[in-house]
């Protein structure tokens, strides 16, 4: 049986459903804790925007994506998560060890720490992906992405101009240099396979 | 290895080969690795571009609300200057400041049209690494010089390749960002505007010849084209951000 949702499910519908009013209603009652996390370990109101944004971003991924159901407090899970961003930012900008200072007002709720290990690890494989992709020439994009959104081959080489053999050959050369950048990142070897 | 590894994940194969195909997946590990990454790649990507409008949307109400809830830096307070000089220093140096805010306002400051232009028209990174590779012509000397804003440099081997393979659309797309960087406006809106027939490249050459008016300064021309863009098209976002920026 599917475990109930947690009654502030509603605010991750809210984000799928693009619901500016429930939205707006997440910023006021989260923001100024994530804001006062943020300007308290070395970062500004513009980062702790943007790093709430991004969380909320995530969530509504891994609500699309993943299907994900809330089994905390909305508030939980999106703090422990800007939690977890703010400080992997804070690593990357000073590139050693970094500790947060807060008043943790959420320690200890491990169903929250789990969505957000998820959620991350999740993001982390979205992003490897992505980026190895959008180091491609254009024409290498373009080319895989028609071929992956379901139309056939044939329809691909004629929409770019190519002949059917020449375009296979291309595709098959563009998806080598992508899994070859993929597999030599330290990034992959760290995920776990899905 | 990667024609068939897509064929069998398009479920292309004949039912032999794809039997034969299964057979060496469980006797291959190496193999069997890469049919599961490229299946992760596709499964990653296909999602990631499907939920790309819906997730514009929400970036667009995200960025809206968030203005009001994270406006301004909390309030540092500031050091007391005690000595009397120091205090009268600070004036001083806040007096010359504030002169040369105003001087860089009136005079340096870039108008409106170049400062939004700059804003939005993040420039692809070129590479035609696999394509130099596979004996097509256009080198990688192109993609660098692009990349490092060498643009002259850059049409010039752009425009060379292009009088051996006119048709070649990614070559023309860059050779127009080069136009454009170069201020050369009509030219660059003549090489968007041949790849605009090329369905893969159509939204491309819409989004940088309406910022190529953008750039001269014609912003009803600018606002014309942006407000054709259709909502499916990937710059629709972009587009919708940039028309309520023009707005009076």
């Amino acid at each position: 049986m599917d475990p109930k949702p947690h009654p502030e499910h509603r605010y991750v519908v809210a984000l799928l459903e693009n619901d500016h009013r429930t939205i707006r209603e997440i910023y006021q009652r989260y923001a100024a804790q994530v804001k006062q996390l943020v300007c308290a370990n070395s970062g500004t109101p513009d980062d702790a925007r943007d790093l709430f944004q991004e969380a909320l971003l995530l969530i509504a991924r891994q609500a699309r994506d993943k299907g994900l159901v809330l089994s905390c407090p909305f508030g939980a899970y999106l703090y422990v998560l800007c939690r977890r961003k703010w400080l992997n930012e804070l690593k990357r900008r000073q590139r050693s060890e970094v500790t947060i200072r807060e008043a943790e007002p959420y320690k200890g709720n491990s169903d929250a720490e789990a969505l957000a290990d998820a959620a991350l690890e999740e993001d982390a494989r979205r992003q490897l992906f992505q980026h190895y992709f959008n180091k491609l020439s254009k024409s290498c994009r373009t080319l895989i992405q028609l071929s992956w959104s379901g139309i056939s081959m044939q329809e691909v080489a004629e929409q770019l101009g190519y002949t059917y053999a020449y375009a296979r050959k291309r595709k098959s050369e563009c998806i080598a240099q992508l899994t070859q950048w993929i597999q030599a990142s330290p990034l992959f070897k760290v995920l776990k396979q899905e | 290895m990667f024609i068939h590894i897509e064929d069998y994940l398009d479920d292309a194969l004949p039912p032999a080969e794809r039997a034969a195909f299964e057979e060496e997946l469980r006797r291959d590990p190496e193999l069997a690795q890469m049919v599961a990454l490229v299946r992760q790649a596709r499964k990653h990507l296909v999602r990631q571009w499907a939920g790309e409008p819906t997730e514009a949307a929400l970036v667009d109400t995200l960025r809206h609300i968030g203005k009001d809830y994270f406006q301004g830096a909390a309030a540092v307070p500031a050091a007391k200057v005690r000595a009397v000089f120091f205090q009268r220093l600070a004036l001083a140096a806040a007096a010359v400041l504030a002169l040369l805010v105003a001087a860089w306002l009136f005079f340096l400051r870039p108008p409106q049209h170049e400062r939004l232009y700059a804003r939005y028209k993040a420039l692809p990174e070129a590479s035609f690494a696999v394509r130099s590779a596979e004996g097509a012509g256009l080198s990688d000397e192109a993609a660098q010089a692009f990349n490092r804003r060498r643009y002259k440099e850059a049409l010039a081997a752009l425009e060379e390749h292009l009088r051996r393979d006119p048709e070649d659309a990614e070559a023309r797309y860059f050779a127009g960002l080069c136009l454009l960087e170069l201020r050369r406006f009509s030219e660059a809106r003549a090489a968007f505007e041949q790849i605009a027939r090329v369905p893969a490249w159509t939204d491309e050459a819409r989004w940088y010849t309406a910022l190529s008016y953008l750039r001269e300064g014609n912003f009803s021309e600018c606002r014309r084209l942006l407000e054709q863009l259709p909502p499916e098209s990937v710059r629709y976002g972009q587009a919708r951000q940039l028309l309520e920026a023009l707005k009076p």
